[in-house]
């Protein structure tokens, strides 16, 4: 089961999607164009998952090196509330009550962990904080098999799995769904970035924590938020990434997804992050679209890591990580 | 009246930064704090503004009070909602963010929409071309306007005290007079009470009521602004004038450093 969720997603899909090895002419051109859009819609997750990265990121300059981890436990909240409360009968009103569910735990755990943990990290430095959330990882991805032993952990996607047809495109709907979900989440977390006080304030200490806390920002108050917000945020990435990879312990590999996108679109900017994923899921596709059948399936993640590596030679600050506006 | 009771500074826990020091900023009185590098002045702010904590330090002793309120327990968040905003040294603006976003930040601590829009008006009479600025990111703003960018944004929190960390650091004297203009005004027509860290001391003491002077995480002197332009020791330490109003040569300034070493 090497890595399954993430490098089958695209070659399987594709072989179950009755489409034909790439042929000659039109054929070639309109495979090409599906691998584009089925590694954008994918793409689409990835950025979900990197936003929790980010949103943690922004508020504190700390590196969740439990991205997936996180992910994972939102994923398995879901799916142990749906079948553990009986509501995976109750269709998408089921499937939110146990989304609403997992957030408010996700959230409750976040809370807990800035309260009592990180808060005496302050002023410590990043390299504690690095290993703190590694070894956290670690723990979660020990104890998640434990924790939720025996439970079911699909989540069934709430539209009826057939295969639709957009502008000559084969697509499968649950596919289509979770990329708009993600999309929307994405432009929600936007806006409350952009538009409300608390996202300003965010924004502020983002910029400079010191400052923030001068001018009357409770920065410990909103890291703990943003640790939160990042807790729902990965409930909705890891439910979405379950629909259409089909869920369980393998969800936290997706994390690994996560490092090439937060380091090719900047650490601390959501544009970035949502083209860094676009980047990266497009990829992957191609990689496994064209790759995977000469040289054996697995490609796609030697292909981000290859990006990985670029981007870490090329652009280290990430494509919009630049240090903003500084006046020469 | 912001007092402060006899304060003690200690980092990490065991390095003593200030040693008992006391001091009061008057209400709508400008109060300058003077001295050297290293000699407390930025500490004793941070002490007000309550953050130490982030630096790893902390108020061991004694006790700070605004008309009576303890301030030197409360979170800075607080102490900014309870009437103290601090003007930082080095123009802190928030660089990706508007010149507006950068004031409503400011008002973090209030709630009444019409209120803060009214305090936006005001730090825009103060400072008019923040206004032509408005939507500009602030890192592209010049240093000038930025010092007024961070004044601007202390007075968004409808401050009763302001304390003024070297305003005048690394500007151009033109615009740093106009600063001073300004915290003059603030005074006289914003009623505010302001304490006012300079290591300009002629600037600071031309336009304070009254004045301290730190030395080592202590005070050294105190007394009116007007008294202490005149004192010899202020006018050859500070100010670099010998009682007939000319330069002295670095070589007796250095002995009156060494005497006043010994008698410290």
């Amino acid at each position: 089961m090497r890595a399954a969720p993430i490098a089958t997603l695209n070659a399987t899909a594709a072989a179950s999607a009755g489409w034909p090895e790439a042929g000659g002419g039109h054929r070639f051109v309109a495979y090409f164009i599906w691998l584009v859009v089925y590694g954008a819609l994918a793409g689409a997750i990835y950025a979900l998952v990197a936003l929790t990265f980010v949103i943690v990121y922004k508020a504190s300059r700390t590196m969740n090196f439990a991205t997936g981890e996180w992910v994972m436990f939102g994923a398995l909240l879901t799916s142990s509330g749906l079948h553990g409360f009986n509501l995976a009968g109750a269709g998408l009103a089921g499937l939110l009550g146990a989304i609403l569910i997992a957030a408010l735990a996700m959230a409750a755990f976040a809370t807990a962990l800035s309260r009592v943990v990180l808060r005496h990290m302050t002023g410590r430095s990043l390299m504690a904080m690095i290993m703190l959330t590694l070894g956290l990882g670690t723990l979660m991805r020990g104890f998640g098999p434990i924790i939720f032993k025996g439970r079911a952990n699909a989540i069934v996607s709430p539209i009826e799995s057939d295969y639709i047809e957009i502008l000559g495109l084969v697509l499968p709907p649950e596919r289509l769904l979770s990329a708009v979900v993600a999309t929307l989440c994405i432009a929600a977390v936007g806006c409350f970035y952009q538009y409300t006080r608390t996202g300003l304030a965010l924004r502020a200490i983002a910029a400079d924590p010191a400052a923030a806390s001068g001018a009357g920002v409770d920065v410990t108050g909103h890291i703990t938020l943003s640790w939160a917000l990042a807790g729902i945020v990965a409930v909705v990435a890891g439910v979405l990434w379950s629909i259409v990879s089909g869920g369980g312990i393998g969800t936290a590999l997706v994390g690994m997804k996560v490092f090439p996108i937060v380091v090719i679109g900047g650490l601390n900017s959501i544009p970035g992050c949502i083209l860094g994923a676009m980047v990266i899921g497009v990829a992957d596709s191609l990689a496994s679209g064209y790759l995977d059948r000469l040289v054996g399936s697995g490609v796609s993640i030697v292909v981000s890591s290859l990006l990985l590596l670029a981007a870490l030679w090329l652009r280290p600050w990430g494509l919009f990580g630049e240090r903003v506006a500084t006046r020469v | 009246m912001l007092s402060i009771n006899n304060i003690e500074v200690v980092f990490d826990g065991t390095i003593l930064v200030l040693k008992g020091v006391t001091l009061a900023a008057h209400e709508g009185k400008i109060t300058a704090l003077l001295g050297a590098n290293g000699a407390g002045k930025t500490t004793t702010l941070k002490a007000i503004s309550g953050l130490l904590a982030a630096e790893r330090g902390a108020v061991t002793a004694g006790s700070i009070e605004l008309d009576g309120t303890r301030l030197d327990r409360m979170a800075p968040h607080d102490i900014v909602a309870g009437g103290v905003a601090q003007v930082f040294e080095g123009r802190r603006v928030f660089d990706g963010l508007s010149v507006e976003e950068n004031l409503l930040v400011g008002a973090h601590t209030r709630t009444n929409l019409t209120r803060i829009r009214a305090s936006m008006e005001e730090v825009f009479s103060y400072f008019p071309i923040l206004k032509e600025r408005r939507g500009q990111a602030a890192g592209y703003l010049s240093g000038g306007e930025q010092q007024m960018l961070v004044i601007g944004r202390a007075l968004m929190s409808d401050p009763q005290v302001i304390l003024f960390d070297e305003p005048s650091l690394g500007l151009a004297p033109l615009i740093v007079e106009n600063i001073f203009r300004i915290i003059g005004r603030l005074r006289d027509e914003g009623k505010h009470t302001i304490l006012l860290v300079e290591q300009n001391a002629a600037l600071a003491l031309a336009i304070a009521d009254h004045a301290y002077v730190m030395e080592t995480g202590r005070i050294a002197l105190e007394g009116p602004a007007a008294e202490l332009r005149q004192n010899p020791e202020i006018r050859e330490s500070y100010l670099g004038l010998n009682d007939a109003g000319a330069r002295r040569s670095y070589r007796d300034v250095k002995r009156n450093r060494r005497r006043q070493r010994w008698l410290a």
